[in-house]
């Protein structure tokens, strides 16, 4: 049984514009997170992911239904934007100037925090140091993922931050389901060595 | 099992997806050594930290933008010929108007350069040639008689190649030995071959 973007996706070959317009909405925000996390930086996931979608309207017509997944289609068109931009930034050389970019917008400011604090809510549960603390670790772990090489960057957002399936991954990226497992978890274990300051410090206190 | 062995089976124990074999050979493996218990421990840790991660918003005018591009999308995708004829239709007068200077205009160089022999009549070229520069070209050169005696008492006659002499610089026609008037079209050459014999080098030879 076809799920409801392939059904979308049909209306949208016999031209209903609006069948897209509901595809867009129910997939952005999933596709700005992936492309988002992947690059760490706001302002070009936002374009990717409307450059995204644009590639997927074009090509709407050649978008077989049942012969692959919907998200898997979206996804991999994703991925392969996101190697691109990540080749053209190595070109252009200015990737660490959108790390820091991203550390600026997940920080909200000019220091972790300063901005939260003008801005916080006057409500009893509300705890500065708590969401200082959160803030920073969010951010410790997007840096994380941004050092990470592209090839175990884009199967690990796809597992645990977009939460696909081993075999979904593997036809996204076109990698056999052995590779994608063992590139999964060569990811955390990169991971789990950059995190480690930040995770000890909750369960050894 | 090793601690690389181990280490390698993480994932896997961390999402269930061990037999019940393996999975008691891992468990009895990290309960045996505090190094890759502490490694899962983190890694397990660091897994739950991505899943907290929170959600990216797309600004608010995201599907603004978005519909824009989508726009500019489907007026690429309209093949060319299909704009003409869409913007001809919204000026017709104007489109009208151009379809037909343009005809004019062809109708106009046509005749012209018919006129002027650049088109299929290369006999008018020829005839019209002169002595500017630009017209030497088109003309075919006059075969000269040379009169080669450095053999003492043999006369020996040679024409000039007269391919070669056409793309070479050509003399003006007043050099040539023909007068302007019978300048030939095409010179269609013969030559008569002549066999000399020598009965004795001492002699002077002869024809």
């Amino acid at each position: 049984m076809p799920d409801l973007d392939d059904e979308l996706m049909e209306r949208c070959q016999q031209g209903d514009t609006e069948a897209f317009d509901l595809i867009v909405r129910r997939n952005r925000t999933r596709l700005v997170n992936f492309i988002g996390r992947f690059l760490g930086d706001q302002d070009s996931a936002e374009d990717l992911a409307q450059e995204t979608f644009v590639r997927m309207f074009k090509a709407a017509k050649r978008y077989r239904v049942g012969e692959a997944k919907f998200s898997t289609w979206m996804y991999h068109i994703a991925a392969n934007l996101c190697k691109n931009e990540l080749r053209n930034r190595g070109r252009r050389g200015n990737f660490f100037i959108d790390n820091v970019k991203s550390e600026e917008y997940f920080s909200q400011g000019d220091s972790p925090g300063e901005d939260l604090i003008a801005t916080a809510p006057a409500h009893a549960s509300f705890q500065p140091e708590n969401q200082l603390v959160q803030k920073e670790r969010q951010q410790a772990v997007q840096n994380a993922i941004s050092k990470l090489p592209e090839r175990y960057r884009l199967p690990l957002i796809l597992r645990d931050l977009q939460d696909r399936c081993y075999d979904e991954i593997s036809k996204i990226l076109n990698l056999p389901l052995g590779t994608t497992k063992s590139r999964i978890n060569r990811a955390r274990l990169m991971l789990k060595d950059k995190l480690k300051d930040f995770v000890e410090e909750p369960w050894t206190a | 099992m090793d601690c690389l062995e181990a280490e390698e089976q993480f994932s896997a124990y961390l999402e269930d997806e061990l037999d019940y074999r393996t999975t008691k050979v891992f468990e009895t493996h990290l309960a045996n050594c505090g190094l890759c218990h502490h490694g899962f421990t983190l890694l397990r840790e660091s897994v739950n930290l991505l899943h907290r991660m929170p959600s990216i918003e797309p600004s608010p005018n995201f599907d603004t933008v978005l519909r824009t591009r989508l726009a500019n999308a489907q007026i690429e995708s309209i093949s060319w010929w299909r704009r003409v004829l869409e913007a001809m239709r919204a000026q017709s007068a104007w489109a009208f108007s151009g379809i037909t200077m343009g005809i004019g205009i062809g109708v106009i160089a046509g005749i012209y350069l018919y006129q002027n022999a650049l088109v299929g009549n290369e006999d008018i070229s020829v005839a019209r040639a002169d002595n500017t520069p630009s017209d030497r070209r088109y003309v075919i050169p006059p075969p000269r008689i040379r009169v080669d005696d450095s053999w003492p008492g043999k006369q020996l006659l040679s024409v000039p190649d007269l391919e070669r002499q056409r793309l070479v610089e050509f003399p003006a026609f007043e050099d040539s030995v023909f007068p302007r008037e019978v300048q030939p079209r095409r010179v269609e050459r013969h030559y008569i071959l002549q066999t000399v014999t020598y009965t004795d080098a001492s002699t002077d030879g002869g024809w």
